[in-house]
Order: C-alpha cells, then sequence, then structure tokens
C-alpha cells in the first residue's frame, strides 16, 4: 500500500464527540481515491491528518513507505512531502501567480526553479497570468493556480478539500475534466474529498462514503452508485 | 474549529518565558502580603483607606455615566445623521484622547483661574468679579470633568465601529412601527449596543484608576496617590503593597461588574445579509443643534485646550526652547518606539504560539497577556521595582559586589513595566491580525515545505502589516502619554515629555509645561490620524 491510516483515533475536544476512532484506509500508488460523506462526518479531518495538520490520539499513518505517525513519530507538515489544495485555495494575496507557485520551491536555484515553474504554469494553462494576483483571477484559474502550487513540489500524494466548492456549475464540469487530465498525466496518487457524487464519478477509481467518520461503503464509484448498501449512502450516492 | 497540531517549538518556549517574566512582579506582590504589618498600614486602614475607596468610586461612577452618555449620543448621531463637518467629526471626536488628562487639568486651572482668560476676559469687559468657588476645578467634580472630556472616546470609539456594522432594517422597521427617532434611540440602538459601550467604559475606568496625575495635581486622595505617597514620603513599601492589593480588588469588582452587564444578553442577526444604515441628511436647526452639540465636545476636549496650550507656548518659547527640550523630545519618541518594538515583538510570538499550538497553557497565555492593561501603573511600578530589586541582590550575590544596581537603575525596567502594562494593546491588534487572515495560508506554506518561522516571515508577517501597524501605533502612543509608571521607573536624570510637562506644572510653571505637552500632544495626534487612516484604508 502507499498510503495506509491504521486504527486512528482523532477527537477535537475531549469533551465531544469522537471523530474518527479506530479508522483504517488503504490506498494503491497512482490510485485517486475520493471520500464522500455529509458535513461533519470526518472527510477534511482524513485530509488534515494525513498532511499533518492535525495530530492522532493513536494510529499509524504511513505514506510511501515512510512513518509519519505513530507512539514515538511525527512529522511535520512541512516534511511530508504532500501537496494539498485548500477549499478557499488559499492563495497567498501578496505574491503573483508565479511567486505562488515557487512558493514551495525557493529552496532550489533560481533557474531549476523557474524551470520547474513554467513546466506546471504550462500543465495547468496559466502561462500567460504568471504575473497577475490572485485577486485579478477568475475563480477557475485561481483554483488552477493553487493546484500548480501543490504540484510543483513534486508531491507524493495530492490531497484536494472540496476543490469546486467555491465554482458554479458550469465552470465545475470544464475544470474537472482539466484536473482529471492533469492527474492522470502526472500519475500522482489522489484524495479527493467531496460532497457531490459526480465529483467522485468524474475523477475516482476508488469511492468510499464516509459516515460518523467510519467508512460504510467502498468500491468502484459506478458500482456503488448503482447498488447503495445503507440508506444513508443512498441519500449520499443518488 | 479546528484543533491545532502540538509539539515544542521556538515559539513556544519563548512564549513560556516572556509569560513567566511578566508574571514575576504580581507574584512579588502577592507574596508581599505575608510580610508584617506596620503601623502606617494600621494607620490608613483605620483613617484612610475609606477615603480612597470613596473617592475613586466617585470618580469611576461618574465618569463611567458621563462617558457613556456622550460617547454613545454622538457615536449614533455620526452614524445615523448627516450634518456639517458630520464625517470630520467621526475621526475629529476622537482627538480628545491624544490629550493625557493630567495636562488637560492644568490646562483647565490655567484658564478658569482668577489670572486666566476667562475671569480676566469678564473683569476687563464686563467688571465682573464672581465668586471663585465657581471656577474651583481641583475637586472632585472637577476632576469627573476633566476625565469624561478626556476619555469619552474610548466609548466613542467602540460604539461607533459597532454602528457601522449594524442594519438598517432595524432602525427601518422600527419606523415602519411608528417609533420616533428618540424611541429608537432609546429602545433599539442603548440595547443592541450595550457590549460596545460596556467594553469602551469599562476602558475608561481602567484609565481612571490608572491615573496619577490628575488626582495628584487636584490634590485628591485615591488609590494611586497613595501608593505613591507611601511608598516614597512614608518609605513604606509593604503598605504601598497592600494598597495595590486593594486597588487590584477594585478593579476586580469593575472586571466582574462589565462581565455581568455584558454577559447577560447576546444579540446577534437572524439573516447574514446586513445592510449599513445610511445616515439621514438633516437640515435647518437640527443641523446646527447636531453640530453644535458634536463642536461643544470636541472644543472642551480638544480645541479649547490647545488653543490655550498654544498660546502659552508662544509667550514662553524663548525662555524654554532649548537642547533640554530636544533631548526630551528624543527620549520620549525612542521609549516609545523601542517599547512598541518589544510590545509588538513579544504579542507576536505569544499570539502565533497561541494560534498554531492551541491547548489550555497557551489559552491561558492569551489571558495573561491582556491582564496587565486591567493592572493600574502605580501597582505594576510597586511589583517591577520589588523583582528588580531581587534580580539586583541576586546580582550582587553573584558578583560579589554590594554596591551595583544594574537593573533597577536602568531603562530596561521602565520597558519592562510598559511591557506588562501595554501588551494587551498589541496583543489584541496582533490577535485581531491572525483572525482575520485565518489558518489556512498558514496551513498551505506549510505543506509546501515551509517550517513555522519562516511561514511566519514569508506569509503570516506581510499578510498582517496594517494589523501590527495599528498596534505599533497604539502601544507608541499609550507610551507616549503614559505617566505613573514613567515617573516611578525612569532611571535618574531621564525626563520624557509626559514627565516633565507634569513637573512642570506641579511646581505651578505652566507655561514652562505648555510647549513640552503642546509637542506631545502633536505627536499624539499624528499617531492617532495615521492610525485611523490605515483602519480606513483597511476597511
Amino acid at each position: 500500500m502507499f498510503v495506509t491510516m491504521k486504527d486512528i483515533d482523532f477527537y477535537y475536544d475531549k469533551n465531544n464527540d469522537t471523530i474518527l476512532k479506530d479508522f483504517d484506509l488503504n490506498i494503491h500508488k497512482g490510485q485517486t481515491l475520493s471520500i464522500l460523506g455529509e458535513s461533519g462526518s470526518g472527510k477534511s479531518t482524513i485530509l488534515r491528518l494525513l498532511a499533518g495538520l492535525e495530530k492522532p490520539e493513536k494510529g499509524v499513518i504511513v505514506i510511501g513507505n515512510k512513518i509519519m505517525n505513530n507512539e514515538n513519530t511525527f512529522v511535520p507538515p512541512e516534511k511530508r512531502e504532500v501537496g494539498m489544495v485548500f477549499q478557499d485555495y488559499a492563495l497567498f494575496p501578496h505574491m503573483t501567480v508565479f511567486e505562488n507557485i515557487s512558493f514551495g520551491i525557493n529552496h532550489l536555484s533560481k533557474r531549476k526553479r523557474n524551470e520547474m515553474v513554467m513546466e506546471t504554469l504550462n500543465l495547468v494553462e496559466l502561462v500567460d497570468h504568471s504575473g497577475k494576483y490572485p485577486h485579478q483571477l477568475s475563480g477557475g484559474q485561481q483554483q488552477r493556480t493553487a493546484l500548480a502550487r501543490a504540484l510543483v513540489t513534486e508531491p507524493k500524494i495530492l490531497l484536494l478539500d472540496e476543490p469546486f466548492s467555491n465554482l458554479d456549475t458550469n465552470l465545475k464540469n470544464n475544470i474537472r475534466d482539466s484536473l482529471k487530465e492533469i492527474i492522470s498525466k502526472i500519475g500522482i496518487t489522489t484524495i479527493i474529498v467531496s460532497h457531490d457524487k459526480l465529483d467522485a464519478l468524474k475523477l475516482a477509481d476508488q469511492l468510499i462514503v464516509l459516515k460518523e467518520g467510519k467508512i460504510v461503503q467502498k468500491g468502484n464509484p459506478e458500482k456503488l452508485i448503482s447498488n447503495p448498501e445503507s440508506i444513508y449512502a443512498e441519500s449520499i450516492l443518488l | 474549529m479546528f484543533k491545532k497540531i502540538g509539539f515544542t517549538n521556538k515559539w513556544s518556549v519563548i512564549s513560556f518565558f516572556i509569560i513567566v517574566l511578566i508574571l514575576m512582579p504580581s507574584i512579588f506582590i502577592l507574596m508581599g502580603l505575608f510580610n508584617p504589618i506596620s503601623d502606617t498600614w494600621l494607620h490608613i486602614r483605620k483613617y484612610l483607606l475609606k477615603d480612597y475607596v470613596f473617592n475613586s468610586a466617585i470618580l469611576v461612577f461618574f465618569t463611567g455615566l458621563f462617558s457613556i452618555i456622550i460617547g454613545v449620543s454622538l457615536a449614533w448621531f455620526v452614524n445615523a445623521y448627516d450634518f456639517k463637518f458630520s464625517n470630520f467629526f467621526k475621526w475629529g471626536l476622537i482627538l480628545p484622547l491624544a490629550v493625557p488628562p493630567y495636562i488637560g487639568s492644568y490646562t483647565y486651572v490655567g484658564l478658569l483661574n482668577y489670572t486666566g482668560i476667562i475671569q480676566t476676559f469678564l473683569r476687563n469687559n464686563f467688571d465682573l468679579v464672581l465668586n471663585q468657588s465657581y471656577f474651583d476645578i481641583m475637586s472632585l467634580s472637577g476632576a469627573v470633568f476633566i476625565y469624561t472630556i478626556f476619555l469619552y472616546p474610548y466609548v466613542f470609539l467602540i460604539t461607533h465601529a459597532f454602528l457601522q456594522k449594524q442594519s438598517a432594517s432595524l432602525v427601518e422597521v422600527s419606523k415602519t412601527l411608528g417609533k420616533s427617532p428618540v424611541d429608537i434611540f432609546f429602545r433599539i440602538i442603548l440595547p443592541i449596543s450595550r457590549g460596545a459601550y460596556v467594553a469602551g467604559t469599562t476602558l475608561v475606568v481602567l484609565e481612571v484608576l490608572n491615573d496619577y496625575g490628575v488626582v495628584k495635581y487636584f490634590g485628591i486622595s485615591t488609590f494611586s496617590t497613595s501608593i505613591f505617597q507611601t511608598w516614597f514620603s512614608l518609605g513604606d513599601i509593604n503598605s504601598a503593597i497592600r494598597l495595590s492589593v486593594y486597588l487590584m480588588g477594585f478593579v476586580f469588582i469593575v472586571l466582574l461588574l462589565e462581565r455581568l452587564s455584558r454577559g447577560g444578553k447576546q444579540y446577534s442577526y437572524s439573516t447574514t445579509k446586513v445592510k449599513p444604515l445610511k445616515a439621514k441628511k438633516l437640515s435647518g436647526w437640527k443641523n446646527w443643534l447636531m453640530f453644535s452639540y458634536a463642536f461643544i465636545v470636541l472644543s472642551l476636549g480638544f480645541i479649547i485646550p490647545v488653543l490655550q496650550l498654544i498660546y502659552w507656548s508662544i509667550i514662553s518659547y524663548g525662555k524654554i526652547v532649548n537642547m533640554n527640550i530636544i533631548k526630551t523630545v528624543l527620549n520620549s519618541i525612542g521609549v516609545s518606539l523601542i517599547g512598541a518594538f518589544i510590545i509588538l515583538v513579544s504579542a507576536v510570538v505569544i499570539a502565533n504560539t497561541v494560534r498554531i499550538k492551541e491547548n489550555i497553557l497557551t489559552k491561558n497565555y492569551a489571558r495573561i497577556a491582556v491582564l496587565g492593561y486591567s493592572i493600574p501603573g502605580a501597582v505594576i511600578a510597586v511589583g517591577v521595582m520589588i523583582f528588580f530589586l531581587k534580580m539586583d541582590n541576586g546580582i550582587q550575590f553573584l558578583t560579589g559586589q554590594n554596591n551595583i544596581l544594574l537593573l533597577s537603575s536602568s531603562i530596561f525596567m521602565l520597558i519592562f513595566a510598559y511591557l506588562i502594562r501595554f501588551l494587551a494593546v498589541g496583543f489584541n491588534s496582533v490577535e485581531s491580525g491572525f483572525n482575520k487572515i485565518g489558518t489556512d495560508f498558514h496551513e498551505a506554506s506549510r505543506t509546501l515545505g515551509n517550517g513555522i518561522t519562516k511561514t511566519f516571515f514569508k506569509v503570516d508577517l506581510p499578510m498582517m502589516k496594517p494589523a501590527l501597524m495599528s498596534g505599533f501605533l497604539l502601544v507608541s502612543i499609550e507610551i507616549l502619554k503614559e505617566l505613573p509608571l514613567t515617573l516611578i521607573l525612569r532611571p535618574f536624570n531621564f525626563n520624557t515629555l509626559a514627565t516633565r510637562a507634569f513637573e512642570y506644572a506641579n511646581d505651578e510653571m505652566i507655561h514652562e509645561s505648555a510647549i513640552l505637552s503642546l509637542i506631545l500632544i502633536s505627536i499624539s495626534v499624528i499617531l492617532v490620524y495615521s492610525l485611523t487612516n490605515i483602519k480606513r484604508k483597511g476597511r
């Protein structure tokens, strides 16, 4: 397995409900996994745990043979080599598109950096917008900038948290197609959190349905959608 | 709300160190309670304490009440009505904050006394010689007037900011239900803005309890003056400590009352769409009435005292302007900038730790950081002095030299006291800056391979510039005007505009005091104006 989460317990506040309990998740290399579930089911928490933005109470997290979390280890987010696209993109408003994208590879030589940024800009088709600031971009362009910023560091996995929630329906379909194309071009292991079954259907080759921190159904998206096993799964998938 | 990842880092270690440091003086004050009771204390407790309590209570109650009346009414008028110069008054009415109350007090005494401009004018033009008691401002009621007219802007500022965010629909629906403007003010505006004006009034009350200059000049016994007197005139530090504890008890009651009067009811909108109130254009006598009210308040709180100071400065500048003034100005600016810088750095370190590492310990950091603003200057001075003397004792013990006072005679002691007293001001600005940018940018940077420190300098800091600038200016203004701490803790022969102006005035050298006061007020006005500009741009 390329990504493993095992026996994960997590809560935000000891006195409140547990978000994840004995949670397990396994993902193959190059696979695109979509996590569907209603608000508060723990979808985003899974991404934040993988990124190292949260620390589980117990359990093991492994990404690409490297232990990120267990009883004795906690690798901070900056050392995990994980690319994440935030729901609101979190583009640095004081930096241009170019500066945003090169931010994660500042340690490289200028020549190498420029080369990599240009390559990524080409990939997301934003070469003409590299000098613009985030507020000068459309919603779709902002999303592609955030994606480019995450990909340029050549992460082991790509995490997308509700990547289409800020886009209107027409734009969403186009962006979804181009995202699929980019992901399959570079073959990166990807996890997408969404509450829209179409995202899963179009982008993922594995789907899990999450309810109160537990996986209630998993498998091929098309099969799952045609055969929900519970009323909850049906409400999410149909 | 996300729980933040927790692990020890440089930020949390430095924060812990700062928090422990700023707690030390309070700990020493509490420890001082276990020292034996002196005869002085028995005398104070038996004969004087009730005067301190009575005077402080009168000053606090009436200043608070009048500040609410003036601050809330003006805040409502400039928000709800468009009258002559109302846009100017939106920031102009903050200007009295640039005049420290002790400077205001001796300016008014000079204005109103027998040789002052008012009585001279009445005598020369109308041959009127009035009973001097009519003009006696050096009393409890006079002090209430001085505090109110120079401190009401705290209430005005917070209530104005609150009302700007309120919905027009509340007022519009009241109108459709047949309510008059007076009804709307008392039944809608006053209740919804209670939290805001209570917060503003608390600041006013804390300033009154902190003040030393006005009550000393007017000869009114309060906790602040008694702490000074017990310590410096009677040389009884233990009694000064006990008085400090009593004063803190007083402050505690004030804060408790604030919580009770704010916590009872909380209002929130049932809709997310809030259409701001549009000011109603006034004409005719209503326009002039509104203008006159705002203008009279601004005149009393700023224009009249400043004109008087300008007049005194003109007739005395030849005697006063010399190298010493320049040195005093540089001292004031220097100590304000250095103090504000250290306070902002400390505030940033603590606020960033609180935000990144959210747990019970760091939540208390935030509470401790803002505690100092409610501790009056005289109390902080007592605690800091004891703490620094103890450290000097330690240095003497280590070096074997008995006659050195390395820390307690240095500027560090004063800067450290400023840190305790004004950290809250810096911390609140920094915290609101962090809240505004949220955690997503920080987290995005972390997932892109940057640590906490690099993320702070590359991402957080550039985005927080306006908040940091506001904090820096606010703290600079506070330090520039600060009197009791500076009077007690400054190194030998070190003068600031505030201490020099106060000393001249206290020695009845009012003309000499005027130029220094005027310079202090001018610098404060520039800083206040820059602050409102930053806030306007920020919006």
